[in-house]
């Protein structure tokens, strides 16, 4: 009988997982730029926040962080490792570049997987050095362990 | 690690940050961007539990952020804060970290490899919390379509105390998970993940510990256990206006 559940619990599943897919893909229309809110809050994730206020500029859209196309263009870059020149611009700088491709791989940088007691697998709870105070409670700036 | 080089940590971040300022001003084309900044607060309750110390605190920081190519970041920091009354808690925290995005802009596949170490140093009074921080991380995501964006990540992390046995903690966590917008701007973000600290606890046959310094390092008092975690968390959330929205999550 319990078999049976997970069965009808996985065939369940799976036809959502087709459904799903199958109405995104239906409503994409290509070379346009969606809506897309990875972290949940409402705004959307494909407007860029060039002063980094938290608030996106959605008067300046599209901004060519938002340039979203399937055309797969990517590999070929891989090596394409341009030093800084003496001409760079504020554009064309090694930093804004870096932006632009933070931008793209902006849903890496956030995941609810945690083990903190207090983490809630709430956002935020990335890899990098945001997880330096890691089993430690802080406050004021202090840590001590748990 | 002798006494005179765990002294000199503490100052080996200042040390670098100044090094490499003086370097980067002499390098016309270094593309890199310096930040400065201060705060400071009062708080009623420092360390968060029953002692309820109030005191004020002040923190000073720098940090530097190079890019020797588009695809890399790597970045130096350093701060101190400082307490008024517990000064002894009075600490420095620096840090060395990089940032690698070998993927194109417009690409369908991105990939994030991060990487970083950091370390903390207490005065003498209260160095048995020094520790020392190593963060490893790597993602990947590939856009199905413009809607739905797939995700996977794994991450390590390492905390030692460099003057203290018993609380190091080594975790790994492994994700990945989907972000599918909706039609009518609903979207749905399921994420599903394992992780796993391993870290020392107090055997069970252990029933008083000194209450005046519970932290005193006794080897036998330790046993070696693993936390384990598994989740799935789907996540609902629409679009209310421009700038505002509301998601439901459960895990």
């Amino acid at each position: 009988m319990r078999h049976y559940r997970a069965q009808t619990a996985f065939f369940f599943c799976l036809a959502g997982l087709i459904f799903l897919i199958g109405s995104v893909a239906l409503t994409a229309e290509p070379g346009r730029t969606h809506f897309v809110d990875l972290d949940g809050d409402g705004f959307d994730d494909n407007a860029t926040d060039s002063d980094n206020d938290g608030i996106p500029e959605f008067s300046k859209q599209p901004s060519s962080g938002s340039q979203v196309s399937d055309n797969d263009s990517d590999f070929k870059s891989l090596a394409d490792f341009s030093l800084p020149g003496l001409t760079a611009t504020e554009e064309t700088s090694t930093s804004a570049k870096f932006k632009g491709l933070q931008f793209s791989a902006r849903s890496l940088m956030r995941n609810r997987c945690s083990l903190d007691s207090d983490a809630a697998f709430g956002p935020g709870n990335g890899i990098g050095m945001s997880s330096m105070s890691g089993g430690m409670v802080c406050a004021g700036g202090v840590c001590q362990p748990r | 690690m002798s006494t005179s080089l765990r002294r000199f940590r503490k100052y080996l971040f200042t040390v670098l940050l100044t090094v490499s300022s003086v370097i980067f001003a002499l390098d016309a084309s270094a593309d890199l961007k310096v930040d400065f900044s201060s705060s400071g607060g009062y708080t009623e309750n420092l360390l968060s539990d029953s002692s309820a110390i109030k005191d004020s605190y002040s923190t000073v920081r720098a940090s530097i952020n190079y890019y020797p190519f588009s695809k890399l970041e790597l970045n130096i920091n350093n701060g101190y804060t400082y307490y008024g009354k517990t000064s002894d808690l009075s600490n420095f925290v620096g840090g060395v970290g990089l940032r690698f995005i070998p993927t194109a802009a417009n690409s369908r596949f991105s990939l994030l490899v991060n990487g970083a170490f950091s370390s903390q140093a207490y005065r003498d009074s209260y160095s048995q919390f020094n520790t020392d921080n190593y963060d490893f991380g790597l993602s990947l995501g590939y856009r199905l379509f413009s809607r739905l964006q797939l995700r996977s990540g794994v991450s390590y992390n390492s905390l030692i105390y460099t003057n203290y046995v018993g609380a190091d903690k080594k975790t790994f966590k492994l994700f990945a998970g989907f972000n599918a917008t909706l039609p009518g701007n609903f979207s749905l973000d399921v994420e599903s993940g394992y992780a796993t600290m391993g870290y020392k606890r107090i055997r069970e046959s252990i029933r008083f510990i000194y209450i005046y310094n519970p932290f005193t390092p006794i080897d036998s008092s330790w046993t070696d256990d693993r936390l384990k975690s598994f989740y799935i968390s789907p996540r609902l959330s629409r679009q209310l206006g421009a700038k505002t929205g509301v998601s439901v999550m459960y895990t």
